[in-house]
């Protein structure tokens, strides 16, 4: 099982998806600012990060950034309200792995999280 | 049902939710990116509303209201400052309608098309996560001052009369536009609203 970083400014949104991922044995971290995220990145090093675009201190592409420079191979999954098309091709010009629109479906948020942690362990 | 009972964060990230997925569908209708800001939600009986609203909601109105129907029924309303409605229209059609700043019957029907589109993406967002269906009418757009509008919130009849207000700003392309969203709603709606958040997060 993996550690999963949750970073979303709703606690809503943070408790549902933690109880989803905790129920598929997930270790789970959140954040509900951008420097949090970051902070908590540096000493926590998690398996992948859900990563919300829309944050009260910072937006979620400016975080993505951050910990892309801190680490390049950052495993990041952008999960956000905003579904228009052209903030999905942002997403995906940032560098990350998916893109998920709210609200997530819990059988789609754990297929997703184990796909990509089933590539980072080939 | 207690209104502090209420869990705001969760109503907001509702609110929150409802108002991208309409963005989204505006941004097709405008053929341009829109953003959103985070949604500021308050939750008041409509007797109350007045004086919350009448430092924000100055002059006239335009408003398109959508009467919702089903498990969960109300009456959303996607309210306008008449300045802001008029630069809407004019922004979708290019400068089409609205003609010196004037809301003419082409940029009202203009307007009844983006409330319906509004509206329609936000509550249908609403109906999918509480697994609730609802079923629209026909939206109406007016022009009304404030105490009009509260006037005009259709609820049901013998129940405690509640108003949820969220107040974004849609920003397009070089320009920004106020809008509020009230949706005015029963108490024993809300509860419903209430309860089924709190089921989905137990999922």
């Amino acid at each position: 099982m993996a550690t999963v970083m949750i970073v979303d400014d709703s606690n809503y949104t943070r408790r549902t998806h933690r109880r989803i991922l905790e129920s598929a044995g997930h270790n789970v971290l959140e954040a509900d600012t951008g420097m949090a995220a970051i902070e908590s990145y540096v000493l926590n090093h998690p398996d992948l990060v859900l990563l919300d675009l829309t944050m009260t201190d910072m937006g979620g592409l400016e975080v993505l950034e951050k910990l892309r420079e801190i680490n390049h191979d950052a495993r990041v999954v952008v999960v956000s309200a905003d579904v228009q098309r052209s903030t999905a091709t942002l997403v995906a010009d940032s560098g990350a792995l998916r893109f998920l629109g709210k609200p997530v479906a819990p059988a789609e948020l754990l297929d997703t999280v184990r796909e990509l942690l089933q590539d980072q362990a080939q | 049902m207690n209104l502090d009972a209420l869990d705001l964060d969760a109503l907001t990230e509702l609110f929150n939710i409802g108002l991208h997925r309409a963005a989204s569908s505006l941004s097709e209708l405008a053929g341009q990116r829109i953003i959103v800001d985070l949604p500021q939600l308050w939750v008041t009986p409509v007797e109350e509303m007045h004086d919350r609203l009448e430092t924000i909601m100055v002059g006239e109105l335009a408003t398109v209201h959508q009467i919702f129907k089903g498990r969960m029924t109300g009456d959303a309303v996607l309210v306008l400052e008449y300045e802001s409605a008029t630069k809407l229209a004019d922004l979708l059609t290019q400068g089409g309608v609205a003609l010196e700043g004037r809301l003419d019957q082409s940029a009202r029907e203009v307007l009844a098309e983006v409330g319906n589109v509004i509206l329609s993406s936000c509550l249908s967002v609403f109906g999918d996560m509480l697994k609730v269906s609802v079923s629209f009418s026909v939206p109406r757009m007016h022009v009304e001052s404030l105490e009009g509008l509260l006037r005009s919130l259709v609820i049901e009849q013998g129940d405690v009369r509640i108003a949820l207000l969220a107040a974004t700003r849609f920003r397009l392309t070089e320009q920004e536009v106020a809008g509020y969203l009230i949706i005015g709603i029963g108490l024993t709606s809300l509860s419903l609203i209430n309860g089924a958040l709190e089921a989905r997060a137990r999922e």
